[in-house]
């Protein structure tokens, strides 16, 4: 039995290709309450938490590069990340101490996740290495589950907006699992949508919305395509998609929601 | 030590303290095996009453895997408590039973010292996390807002 801590990603691949079956522990906000649960038993423990060179937060051209243990606290307050611009995105995720330790990277492992909506429309993917291949590869960030066992996601790129627009639907404004969730972002490369829930199930991009999002008077072709990439199965459903997708449409061009 | 477990030895309320636990043990549980219980819970990150300074910034011990928080600096309410917030919070009534107060005193603590002069919904906001079944929560803000304003006060008379 041992708890791992590596403090470089190299010593973290290096643990991973020694211990596969080890538990992988990020922020440890969702793999903790499941052990105390006792719902995982692991025999090992690989933590990342402590990886000096994982959570750098490094621009490149109008993109940027996270290491896999950077918090989402950490991103919401980063300059790269356009200060403030995905201060959005923290209005329900968890709770002001969870965020401060979940990573973003250990959410697109978890099911439901919320940022996987977010990374998608950044136009974002996650980025995996291992001790026994040279390069890294990418995944997009829905696919968290097609990690190989000696790999470990070793970083998140994504696009930075010069907006960014996310509206979510739960029971509850704080700590409360996502009914539907929009997100919309003018990046670089041209606009682009993304949503989830209903029978959309995880994050799916939404490229009929498009040309829509980049029309200020587009709202309604916008709300339209992003119901037909979700897909609800009620009227109400419908009617719920389409009012996150008319808010995030408003953001992005008004810099508000409400009507 | 029995090889299924870990050592654990850090800084608790600024003394040593040292614990053998299992590899999925939680700082909570950690803190339990060296002697210093805190109110538990949901044991799910859902209801702040173990929540504790670590490393200067709140967390709650058990979302903290014990391994992640060796050689760390833990602070309990005894040790991160602002007394003016104390001292409010008993003016106002916002301790009934006294189950949530530890943790959300580290909190809000943590909010007077990072943020001076909080307004309603930042103290609202802080309090995300922590679930007080007796108060309703308004006393705390109010209490909360009442030690700020002595904290300005104080500053502002230096
Ligand atoms: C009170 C509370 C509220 C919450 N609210 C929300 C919410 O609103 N929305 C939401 O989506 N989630 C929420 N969560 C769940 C959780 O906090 C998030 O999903 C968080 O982002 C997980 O990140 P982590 O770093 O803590 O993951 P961990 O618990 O460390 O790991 C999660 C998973 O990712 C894997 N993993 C982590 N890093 C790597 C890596 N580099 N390589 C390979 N695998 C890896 C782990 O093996 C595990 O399977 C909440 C949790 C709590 C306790
Ligand atoms: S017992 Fe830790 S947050 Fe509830
Ligand atoms: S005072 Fe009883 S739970 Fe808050």
């Amino acid at each position: 039995m041992a708890y791992l801590r590596p403090a470089t990603i190299a010593s973290a691949l290096a643990a991973r290709a020694e211990l596969p079956r080890a538990l992988v522990c990020g922020g440890g906000t969702a793999v903790q309450p499941a052990m105390n649960a006792g719902l995982l038993r692991p025999a090992d423990v690989l933590d990342l938490g402590g990886l000096r060179d994982g959570a750098a937060i490094d621009a490149y051209g109008d993109r940027v590069r996270l290491g896999p243990v950077v918090r989402v606290a950490a991103a919401a307050r980063a300059h790269a990340l356009g200060a403030g611009v995905l201060g959005g995105l923290l209005r329900g995720f968890a709770t002001p101490a969870v965020r401060e330790r979940a990573t973003l990277t250990g959410n697109l492992f978890q099911a439901p996740a919320d940022l996987a909506v977010v990374l998608t429309a950044l136009d974002g993917s996650l980025i995996t290495a291992s001790a026994h291949s040279r390069g890294e590869r990418r995944l997009p960030v829905t696919m968290a589950s097609a990690l190989r066992p000696d790999e470990l996601a070793v970083g998140l790129d994504l696009a930075v907006p010069a907006a960014f627009a996310y509206e979510r639907l739960a029971v509850r404004e704080v700590a409360a699992p996502t009914l539907a969730a929009v997100a919309a972002a003018l990046l670089p490369g041209g606009p682009r949508a993304a949503v989830t829930g209903y029978r959309a199930g995880t994050a799916v991009p939404c490229p009929g919305a498009v040309p829509h999002l980049a029309d200020p008077a587009g709202a309604d072709g916008f709300a339209a395509a992003v119901v037909a990439a979700a897909a609800p199965p009620t009227p109400y459903a419908r009617r719920s998609v389409a009012a996150l997708a008319r808010r995030c449409h408003r953001r992005i061009h008004r810099g508000d929601a409400d009507a | 030590m029995p090889d299924d477990l870990v050592e654990v030895r850090g800084t608790l309320d600024g003394e040593p303290y040292h614990a053998e636990v299992p590899v999925w043990a939680s700082l909570l549980d950690a803190l339990e095996a060296a002697g210093r219980p805190l109110p538990a819970g949901c044991r799910g990150g859902q209801c702040g009453s173990c929540t504790v300074s670590l490393d200067g910034v709140p967390a709650p011990a058990c979302v903290v895997p014990a391994g992640a928080a060796a050689g760390a600096v833990v602070e309990t309410a005894r040790r991160a408590a602002l007394p003016v917030l104390v001292e409010e919070m008993a003016a106002a009534g916002a301790t009934q039973c006294g189950y949530c107060s530890p943790g959300l005193v580290v909190a809000l603590s943590h909010l007077l010292r990072t943020s001076p002069a909080p307004d309603a919904p930042a103290v609202r906001e802080a309090l995300t996390g922590h679930l007080c079944r007796c108060t309703g929560y308004e006393a705390i803000v109010t209490a909360t807002l009442a030690a700020a304003a002595r904290l300005t006060s104080e500053i502002s008379s230096i």
